[in-house]
């Protein structure tokens, strides 16, 4: 009896144990870490992340919320501010992965993850002050798209000089369709005409030397430029300041408009919306064949780390895979969208993407004017002396390209407000 | 069953009314008092609205937002707008609401007509912004097709891409899906007027034209200001049908930008546009509400003057 009481004790102790160590095993939950997006086509994406950090033996979920695109900045602004933000966050490149990293809420990718892969014009887009703080994943290139039924019911060619795409722009008018379908309604869409036409009509040399300030934006080039837009207007379809982004996709997709312009990352959907439509992409035309056609491309966004989050580790982890070619194979194989990792693959089946990284690695503009460019990140509040209302160019060439478009201004006119408005840049 | 003597404490008695108040004051001050603060705190400052509140500017964000030009043109003319909106507003909805709650109070069909006009009211703004938008297509719109097959070609307008047509037609949008509150409302207030009054005008041998214009409207008149009230700081907080059916930039050319769609772009910039700060965004916010609050209280001084009891 002595003796059992005397066991008593320890078999307690070790059945305790026993009990803690097993429910640790069953209870034992996976880090958790949230990644907000705007971009609903990239849950897979985060998917098959996961189940390659599982296969490597890291226990981590990966929870996705998606936010309706055009909310994005607000809620994401919203939540931040109060603390509420996500451990990952799918950000816009430029100004905003600039405005974040200056008031210390995006971790600071230096030294952390392995960036030597990228271009350094990519990884400018998501730096600030030269340290990068997101992992860049798509490259979105711009292009003119071209329906090839109609190409070939009309006997053309892609135009290899502007004249030739303006006379392909009346062939299909005269053939009763839409030649150029302009989703006028949203002012987002005008600036991809502007850089479209002017990745080939600017030129590397003169971006450079805007960059360097050598030239303004009320240069003749530049306002040349503009005048090139304003002569495909007559081929826009009627009304054109009535419709808008979705219009664009449905004429397109229908057979209704020849042609559209529009970023590679549309494409995907025109093939799902009519998978027996023919076409394809081409670029800005010079005005001589001599002259190669430059395509404009922009980094999308990248992968920031919430510098408050308290899975910082895991997300880290996370983000280094998007990092990889693995990484950017998985983002290109799930949205059809070109991949800011070198090396990357289109798929064998998308010709499309094939020729848009062509274009890409062959005839890049560089370096930029529009979107994502130097003229489009304004400063940041710790950079700012006096109250002003800064815009960056893209935001300008929508209000600009809008009145001119509707005959309200004229290009030169457009220009000096571009210029006016670049004032913050020019003053530096 | 007997009451526990501390329920009849006196002290009790007098601060109960606290209790009561409590959970409506506590969510009042967290949802408007607080943000209303914030706002004017934020209004000082020259911040872009990403991390710690920054570069106080005193008044500077008002002063530039009144007379620096360039932005003061935006103001003003989205001011504008608001003004417009709530002028086209109120002939519609107070005007169309008043004769039809009028022609319903005698109609054997009431019932069934106010729920036709109830509808729409239920149904989200969102979905009325895709839904318009896509009735009012100009290619293949289903308003634009109707015009043109029965021969009204030259009808047949881009109704949210003209300068002119798209302020009107989003007021016309919102009218078609709000008026049911007008309608209620008046049909409420005339339902509270004895029917001996219209009775006695009967017997007189008034008209119903006359009855509804010598009776039914001066004795609907505190209910018309109390609308045109709601109406006006509806009007002046006007953004999400704007935004659904022209985007941030509400084109064409700012046609259609009021102080909510400017407070956006501002604040928070928009597609592939940078947003150029949260202080100049919360001094126009500032701004709204101080043109909102006088008018507001003139209204309700104006419906106390004009309110009938029976």
């Amino acid at each position: 009896m002595l003796k059992s009481r005397s066991l008593r004790l320890p078999t307690m102790v070790a059945a305790l144990l026993a009990i803690v160590l097993f429910a640790g095993t069953v209870v034992a939950e996976p880090t958790t870490v949230s990644v907000w997006t705007w971009r609903t086509q990239d849950t897979p994406i985060w998917e098959a992340v996961e189940k390659k950090l599982n296969e490597m033996g890291e226990d981590i979920r990966i929870e996705v919320r998606p936010v309706t695109a055009t909310q994005y900045d607000a809620v994401l602004s919203t939540a931040m501010q109060g603390g509420q933000g996500p451990d990952i966050i799918t950000s816009r490149a430029g100004s905003t992965v600039a405005s974040y990293a200056a008031s210390g809420q995006y971790e600071s990718l230096e030294g952390k993850i392995d960036l030597s892969n990228f271009d350094a014009g990519t990884l400018a887009q998501v730096s600030y002050k030269g340290i990068p703080y997101a992992v860049p994943f798509a490259v979105q290139t711009l292009h003119i798209y071209y329906n090839k039924d109609i190409y070939s019911s009309l006997g053309l060619r892609v135009p290899k000089t502007w004249d030739e795409f303006i006379s392909n722009l009346e062939a299909t008018k005269q053939a009763g369709f839409m030649p150029l379908f302009v989703a006028g309604r949203e002012a987002w869409t005008l600036p991809l005409i502007a850089e479209v036409v002017g990745a080939t009509w600017l030129g590397n040399e003169w971006v450079k030397k805007a960059i360097n300030r050598e030239v303004d934006f009320t240069d003749e080039h530049f306002v040349g430029m503009l005048e090139k837009i304003n002569e495909m207007k007559p081929y826009f379809q009627d009304n054109f300041t009535a419709s808008n982004y979705t219009d664009m996709g449905i004429a397109f997709t229908t057979g209704m408009a020849a042609h559209v312009i529009n970023g590679v990352w549309a494409h995907a959907s025109y093939q799902t919306d009519n998978p027996d439509l023919d076409f394809g992409i081409f670029l800005a035309p010079g005005a001589t064949e001599d002259i190669t056609p430059q395509v404009y491309a922009f980094a999308d966004g990248g992968y920031a780390v919430n510098a408050a989050s308290k899975v910082k580790e895991a997300a880290l982890k996370v983000i280094a895979i998007m990092a990889t070619i693995e990484g950017g194979q998985i983002f290109v194989d799930v949205t059809k969208e070109p991949s800011a990792v070198p090396g990357v693959k289109a798929p064998a089946d998308d010709i499309v993407l094939q020729e848009a990284l062509k274009q890409y690695s062959e005839q890049p503009a560089s370096p930029i004017f529009g979107i994502r460019s130097a003229f489009d990140m304004p400063p940041v509040s710790a950079e700012r002396e006096e109250v002003e209302a800064y815009q960056g160019i893209n935001s300008l060439l929508m209000s600009s390209l809008q009145e001119m478009l509707g005959d309200k201004i004229s290009a030169e006119e457009a220009a000096r407000r571009i210029n006016d408005g670049l004032s913050w840049y020019f003053k530096k | 069953m007997k009451i526990p003597t501390g329920w009849r404490d006196e002290k009790f008695d007098r601060y109960s009314y606290i209790l009561l108040l409590a959970p409506a004051v506590g969510l009042y001050v967290t949802f408007i008092i607080y943000p209303l603060l914030s706002g004017l705190r934020y209004s000082l400052y020259n911040w872009d609205g990403v991390g710690p509140l920054s570069n106080f500017v005193g008044l500077d964000n008002f002063r530039y937002l009144l007379t620096s030009g360039t932005f003061s043109k935006f103001v003003f003319r989205a001011i504008g707008h608001n003004l417009y909106v709530f002028g086209l507003t109120v002939i519609l909805q107070l005007a169309l609401g008043l004769v039809v709650a009028y022609l319903l109070t005698h109609s054997h069909w009431a019932r069934i007509f106010q729920t036709a006009y109830f509808v729409p009211y239920t149904l989200s703004l969102v979905v009325v912004g895709f839904l318009w938008g896509l009735l009012l297509q100009p290619q293949w719109g289903l308003v634009n097709q109707l015009l043109r097959t029965i021969g009204l070609d030259a009808l047949a307008q881009p109704w949210l891409g003209s300068e002119t047509l798209a302020l009107p037609t989003i007021v016309v949008i919102s009218t078609w899906h709000g008026i049911a509150f007008p309608i209620m409302v008046f049909n409420a207030a005339m339902i509270g007027i004895p029917s001996e009054v219209f009775e006695a005008a009967r017997v007189d041998g008034a008209s119903y034209l006359q009855i509804f214009l010598r009776l039914v409207v001066p004795l609907v008149l505190s209910t018309a200001i109390l609308l045109s009230m709601l109406l006006f700081i509806g009007s002046f907080g006007a953004f999400e049908l704007i935004y659904i059916l022209q985007g941030a930039e509400a084109g064409p050319y700012y046609s259609t930008d009021v102080l909510g769609t400017l407070f956006y772009r501002t604040a928070f910039g928009g597609m592939g546009a940078t947003a150029t700060g949260m202080g100049l965004a919360s001094a126009l916010a500032v701004l709204n509400a101080l043109i909102v609050t006088p008018f507001s209280i003139l209204f309700v001084r104006l419906q106390r003057r004009f309110t009938h009891a029976f």
